[in-house]
C-alpha cells in the first residue's frame, strides 16, 4: 500500500491497563463514479477508490437541481453511497476524517430581484455492507448545517458557482477494530446527502434554478474522500 | 453577529450595481466600481465585516499572467494591435488633442497638449495670414525673391 501518512500512535486498550503501541496508515479512499458499474459483489457505478489514477471515463460529480416559483423556497437533495468493492482485507480503528466537497450553483435568476441557491445541511454515514445478504449496519452518522447560499443577479456564471468542502469525524473507537473484506464478508460504503434549495423574490417574474454538485475524484481539484485509519 | 444570508445582504444593495452575494467565500460582485465605505456602512451591520468587494472581470486576478509579455507580444505581425494587443486610441491619450488628422499638418504643444492645429502651407503669396499656418522653406524663399525683385524695381526707380 502507498503510504499517505504513516504514524505512531499509542493509547490505552479498552480496560485502561496497558499502553498499546502500533503503527496506523490513514489510507484515502476516493469517492469515483464509474463509467461502467461493477456487478460483483454488489452492483453499482459509486465507489470508494483505493489508488488513484481511476475511471476517468466517469462524471466528475454528481449533480441535482431544483427550481423554485415565484415566492418560494423549494429543497432538493443528492443521496449518494459510496462502496469500497475491493474485496481484499483491511481492519481500521480510531477517527475516519470524511472530506465531502460540494458545488451550489445559482443557474438561473431573474433580472432585476435576483435569486438564491442555498446550501443547507451535508449527512455523511459510514456503513457496513454485508455481502452475504445485502443488509447494511451502521459504524457512524453525522449531520451537519451549513446555511450558506449565494444569491443576485447572473451575469456571468462562473462567478455564481463556488464550493466548499466539509470536513466531518468519525470515532468508531480503537477496540474492536472493524474488519472489512471478503474474509469478514463486509464492505466499507459512505453515504452523503447533500440538502439544498432555491429561492425566488415575491416580486421576481423569473423562477430560480439552482443546481448541486457532490463532486467526485476525477475532478482531480475538486474531490470527496473518506480517510481511514488502516490498522 | 448574526451573518445575514446573501439573499438579504442582496436585497440590502439593491440600490447598487450588484451582481452576486457569495456567503460561502463571503465576497460580493459589482458589475461596476462601487465606494467600499458605502457598501460597508450597508453590510458591517448584518455581520459581513470581512468581505471581499470586487468588481466583476475588472478586480479578480488574470489567471494566465505568464501568456502577456514582450516575448510573446514582440511583433505586430503575430498580434496585431487592437485585436488581440488592446491599446489606446489617440484620443484617449491624456496630453494629446489630435482631432482628425489631415496631410500636411504638424504637432504643436499649446495650452499643455500636443495638437494638431498648424498646417504647413506651400503658398508662395502667403495669402492665408494665419497664425495656424506655417509656410515652407520653398514658399518662403520664392515670397522673399519676389518681394526683393519688386523692391528692387522701387528702388531704381
Amino acid at each position: 500500500m502507498v503510504q499517505s501518512i504513516r504514524t505512531v500512535t499509542m493509547t490505552q486498550d479498552p480496560d485502561y491497563g496497558t499502553l498499546v503501541l502500533g503503527y496506523f496508515q490513514e489510507t484515502p479512499f476516493y469517492a469515483a463514479i464509474l463509467s461502467n458499474p461493477v456487478t460483483d459483489p454488489l452492483t453499482t457505478s459509486n465507489i470508494l477508490l483505493y489508488d488513484p489514477p481511476a475511471d476517468l471515463n466517469g462524471p466528475d460529480y454528481i449533480e441535482e437541481s431544483v427550481t423554485a416559483s415565484v415566492g418560494n423556497t423549494i429543497e432538493n437533495d443528492i443521496d449518494e453511497t459510496f462502496t469500497f468493492v475491493q474485496t481484499k482485507g483491511f481492519s481500521f480503528a480510531g477517527t475516519l476524517h470524511a472530506l465531502v466537497n460540494v458545488t451550489i450553483d445559482l443557474d438561473q435568476t431573474d433580472n432585476t430581484y435576483g435569486g438564491a441557491a442555498r446550501l443547507e445541511t451535508i449527512l455523511v454515514e459510514l456503513l457496513k455492507y454485508k455481502i452475504s445478504d445485502g443488509t447494511t449496519s451502521q459504524l457512524g452518522i453525522l449531520t451537519h448545517t451549513i446555511n450558506l447560499d449565494i444569491a443576485g443577479i447572473i451575469t456571468d456564471a462562473k462567478y455564481a458557482e463556488p464550493s466548499l468542502t466539509e470536513l466531518f469525524l468519525f470515532n468508531v473507537g480503537v477496540s474492536p477494530k472493524i474488519d472489512i473484506g471478503q474474509t469478514a464478508g463486509y464492505l466499507l460504503q459512505m453515504r452523503v446527502k447533500v440538502t439544498f434549495s432555491a429561492h425566488t423574490p415575491v416580486a421576481a417574474s423569473t423562477q430560480t434554478i439552482a443546481k448541486c454538485k457532490l463532486n467526485c475524484y476525477s475532478n482531480l481539484t475538486k474531490n470527496t474522500i473518506l480517510k481511514v485509519p488502516i490498522v | 453577529m448574526t451573518k445575514a444570508t446573501a439573499m438579504q445582504v442582496f436585497s440590502a444593495l439593491s440600490l447598487y450595481p450588484i451582481s452576486i452575494v457569495d456567503a460561502l467565500n463571503t465576497r460580493i460582485y459589482f458589475s461596476e466600481p462601487v465606494s467600499e465605505s458605502a457598501i460597508h456602512a450597508i453590510v458591517d451591520p448584518l455581520g459581513w465585516t470581512d468581505v471581499n468587494i470586487l468588481i466583476i472581470d475588472e478586480d479578480l486576478i488574470d489567471p494566465y499572467p505568464q501568456y502577456l509579455n514582450s516575448t510573446r507580444h514582440d511583433s505586430l505581425l503575430r498580434h496585431s494591435l487592437g485585436t488581440v494587443v488592446p491599446h489606446d486610441n489617440l484620443s484617449g491619450l491624456l496630453d494629446c488633442d489630435i482631432d482628425s488628422p489631415a496631410d500636411g499638418e504638424i504637432l504643436v504643444y499649446a495650452s499643455s497638449k500636443w495638437g494638431n492645429v498648424i498646417t504647413i502651407d506651400s503658398d508662395a503669396t502667403l495669402t492665408a495670414n494665419s497664425d495656424d499656418n506655417i509656410a515652407t522653406q520653398k514658399a518662403i524663399k520664392e515670397y522673399v525673391d519676389v518681394e526683393s525683385l519688386i523692391n528692387a524695381i522701387i528702388l531704381r526707380g
